[in-house]
């Protein structure tokens, strides 16, 4: 029993990932005074330890996000994340809610002929959530992420570097990029879709972790959908943990 | 005698068109300008989403006439150009058209009126052209 609490511990200290991508989308809303909130439900888990060799139980994470955005100028904006946990190991079922994450990203944008770009830095914190029967669930927490990005017509493109530092736990470095393409748009009815291909990277204390996979988002209108599928391509630390299986994300958006 | 009447056709159209108003040439594509309308040349429109922002501020503008293109404004992204479609009797501030369009995230480069019917003017932000 001890050593299931243990790899539990483990699992919740090393595999809470504190995605880069703002609500919505990087460049949405642009618009002064626009504001937007997005739904994203997230899963992973699998029955599998990261040196291969099978566990007795199956270990799953869901987690449902609720995601807003506030633009004050298309340079100035604020975002929450607030997470509801449901965590299954084996028999065992624990549902909780996260800490609230605000974020101030910050952007200088440069339009060219051709494409328009920003440059961003985005400080965040993670409050703890009082009524959590654990604390170590929800911790107090810093972090910043710096940031660019490029859109033309046809590709997309963002890289993101970011540092996540707890009151009690081990603090985290992230790197993201997206390489993606616009191939559809439809100036009439304001859709289209975005194939883009996902590199999340995070190393913490004795722990190395690096997800890879396609990105669709579709938009029709007001309303943007993400879904994302990563495979664990890294998966190694000094513990022995659960391999987060494949990351399932989809998220609906939307934006006014 | 049919091909005939078929050319006829196209003649009357094109000096029709010429009478009414002039084309200019925004990265490829044609664009007629009736005296009617102003065309505003913008960089940073790269998506269909970022266009329904744009649409979203230039509909705020007075004097639209809301029965053409959609509710008076058109955009093309590919291209990256609006057309703000104006009511015969009044004119749309154009000072204002530009600063919602920087308010939306995006930059005017050049505008194009035909104040007349008869002749396209250019002006680049910051100066003519």
């Amino acid at each position: 029993m001890a050593r299931v609490k243990t790899v539990l511990l483990i699992i919740l200290t090393q595999s809470s990932i504190i995605i880069a991508h703002q609500p919505i989308m990087d460049m949405a809303p642009r618009w002064n005074g626009g504001y937007g909130i997005q739904l994203r439900y997230e899963r992973f888990g699998s029955d599998k330890f990261i040196n291969g060799s099978n566990s007795l139980n199956r270990f799953l994470h869901e987690t449902m996000w609720l995601e807003g955005v506030f633009t004050w100028t298309r340079s100035k904006r604020i975002t929450f994340k607030l997470p509801f946990h449901q965590i299954k190991n084996g028999n065992e079922i624990d549902n909780y809610i996260g800490g609230l994450i605000l974020a101030l990203p910050l952007k200088k944008y440069r339009n060219f002929n051709q494409h328009t770009q920003n440059f961003g830095i985005t400080p965040q914190l993670q409050l703890p959530n009082i009524n959590s029967k654990i604390s170590d669930k929800s911790q107090f927490g810093g972090g910043l992420s710096v940031s660019y990005s490029s859109e033309s017509f046809l590709f997309y493109q963002l890289f993101d570097i970011y540092v996540w530092n707890y009151s009690d736990k081990d603090p985290l470095l992230g790197f993201d990029v997206n390489l993606g393409i616009h191939p559809y748009h439809n100036n009439s009815s304001n859709s289209g879709f975005f194939a883009i291909w996902d590199v999340t990277a995070k190393w913490t204390q004795g722990s190395t972790t690096i997800l890879s996979g396609p990105v669709l988002m579709p938009y029709y209108q007001n309303i943007m959908a993400r879904l994302e599928i990563k495979y664990p391509l890294i998966e190694n630390g000094e513990y022995s943990q659960f391999s987060r299986g494949l990351t399932i994300n989809a998220g609906i958006g939307f934006v006014f | 005698m049919k091909y005939n009447f078929i050319k006829k056709i196209l003649v009357i159209s094109f000096l029709f068109g010429f009478l009414i108003g002039q084309s200019i040439d925004l990265k490829g594509q044609k664009i007629d300008i009736s005296q009617n309308e102003v065309v505003l040349e913008i960089s940073g429109l790269v998506c269909s989403f970022c266009a329904m922002g744009l649409q979203n501020k230039l509909s705020k503008l007075d004097h639209l006439d809301k029965s053409k293109y959609n509710k008076g404004i058109f955009i093309d992204v590919k291209h990256q150009y609006a057309i703000i479609a104006e009511s015969e009797n009044e004119n749309i501030d154009i000072d204002e058209a530009v600063k919602l369009t920087t308010k939306a995230g995006y930059d005017v480069k050049i505008i194009y009126t035909n104040p007349d019917g008869d002749k396209i003017i250019a002006k680049k932000i910051g100066g003519e052209k």
